[in-house]
């Protein structure tokens, strides 16, 4: 679907402006809806709101890419960047959702600390054998963040999101977060194992 | 008040950080282990591979965990920890220079090695959230920090060809064997909280908070020498 709707857009943008200037404003749309997340503390129609900012994120998050490989300026450093950037956005709207309190802080953290583990591996994978085993691409991650989003608000606008299950009482948005890092670990432990296959092969071709 | 017992415990922490200083900075450990391994290495049997001694080594560090946590309820683990993980840091430099002298060097152990560090840091700062001796919010802060600077260590190899220069582990093994060593000296002084104008502090918080703000100051201070070093690269050919 991106890959409809982004060549006509990136052909609209200046040659003036590189691709790493849009990573960097990019960035701008990670810190509001960060903002957003915080403030849904006082008021949840700011899940909306941080919904579209991440929207508007994912969509110049694929712009720089698209427009790199039509101007034909696939760079080092552009590559480091869209990385980085988009590591340190994950940590930053983790932490506003945390601070928000929403949820519960530990479950967070174990969030965060799964998705840069499996990061690395699958950079070690790219270091390794020239290619990451990444099972989603980015705009998947993002999509899943925007439902989150939204389920976040549905949960508060259907007045749901405190469950009570035989007397004992929690907060719905905690199970969510607790299916996350289930999903993440499986993911990691399964790209590990087709990677150690594949390394394995690796070997066996050199020592012949 | 000052005591002649006050006096003498802070002439041993002095002492303590002076020995951190030396230990962590100013001595070659990767050379050291080099000189100090190879005639080990060769009484090792040859049905023992590399990669079964860096799995051997991730068992003797859950120990070492386990320890740390039962520190807990009697300080002397501590010792009991830095013991273990010595024999640890003994194992993991081991693996290493085994595959080289035998030319067994394989992705699979390079991919072994790399994962179970990663593992074991995480293990071992888990089992000091356990053992309640650090304030979680700094062990945490240290791990996403760990994280994140061998998440751009990865991306220097792939981009660079090369890794990051902190990332040898004899380093972080002796500064982490230290910090056992500070933390059974606390609790056998007795130093375990002081009071800056009535505040309390526990004095391993206030060492730990070394950690992270080392790893976020390394991590800025590399990014910005990878930046230069890509730029070099990108200029001289426009290829991904």
């Amino acid at each position: 679907m991106w890959a409809f709707l982004l060549p006509p857009l990136a052909k609209k943008v200046p040659s003036y402006i590189t691709p790493n200037h849009i990573s960097v404003a990019g960035f701008i749309f990670v810190l509001a809806s960060a903002f957003f997340l915080y403030a849904t503390k006082y008021n949840y129609f700011y899940y909306l709101a941080a919904a579209l900012s991440s929207f508007i994120y994912a969509m110049v998050d694929s712009l720089d890419g698209t427009l790199a490989r039509i101007r034909h300026q696939i760079s080092r450093r552009g590559v480091f960047l869209d990385y980085t950037l988009d590591k340190i956005a994950y940590l930053l709207l983790l932490f506003a959702f945390m601070l928000s309190g929403q949820v519960r802080a530990d479950l967070v953290v174990i969030v965060m600390i799964f998705g840069l583990f499996y990061s690395l591996t699958n950079m070690e994978s790219q270091v390794l054998t020239g290619r990451q085993f990444s099972v989603g691409n980015r705009p998947q991650g993002l999509a899943v963040a925007i439902t989150l989003c939204f389920v976040a608000f549905f949960l508060k606008f259907f007045r749901l999101d405190l469950l009570e299950f035989y007397g004992f009482k929690f907060r719905s948005l905690d199970t969510v977060f607790v299916i996350m890092p289930v999903f993440q670990v499986v993911l990691i432990l399964s790209g590990c194992i087709s990677l150690w296959k594949e390394l394995k092969k690796l070997d066996r071709e050199r020592k012949k | 008040m000052i005591s002649p017992i006050s006096i003498i415990i802070l002439l041993g922490l002095i002492i303590i950080l002076f020995l951190f200083y030396i230990l962590a900075f100013r001595m070659k450990w990767r050379e050291i282990w080099a000189s100090l391994l190879p005639p080990l290495v060769q009484k090792i049997p040859p049905y023992i591979t590399p990669n079964q001694l860096s799995i051997t080594g991730f068992f003797i560090l859950i120990i070492a965990a386990l320890f740390i946590y039962l520190a807990k309820f009697n300080y002397f683990f501590f010792l009991w920890a830095a013991v273990v993980g010595w024999i640890y840091a003994l194992f993991d430099s081991l693996d290493g220079i085994l595959a080289r002298i035998r030319n067994q060097t394989s992705n699979t152990g390079i991919f072994l090695d790399q994962t179970l560090g990663e593992v074991n840091e995480l293990v071992i700062l888990f089992s000091l959230i356990l053992g309640g001796h650090i304030r979680a919010e700094l062990v945490v802060a240290t791990m996403i920090g760990g994280l994140f600077y061998s998440f751009i260590s990865n991306q220097s190899q792939a981009l660079t060809g090369s890794r990051l220069p902190e990332s040898d582990r004899p380093r972080w093994l002796m500064l982490g064997f230290l910090l056992l060593l500070v933390a059974f000296f606390v609790k056998f002084s007795g130093l375990e909280t002081f009071n800056i104008s009535g505040m309390k502090i526990r004095s391993l918080d206030a060492f730990f908070i070394i950690v992270p703000i080392y790893y976020l100051a390394i991590t800025l201070y590399r990014t910005y020498f990878l930046w230069g070093e890509l730029k070099k690269l990108d200029q001289g050919k426009r290829r991904p």
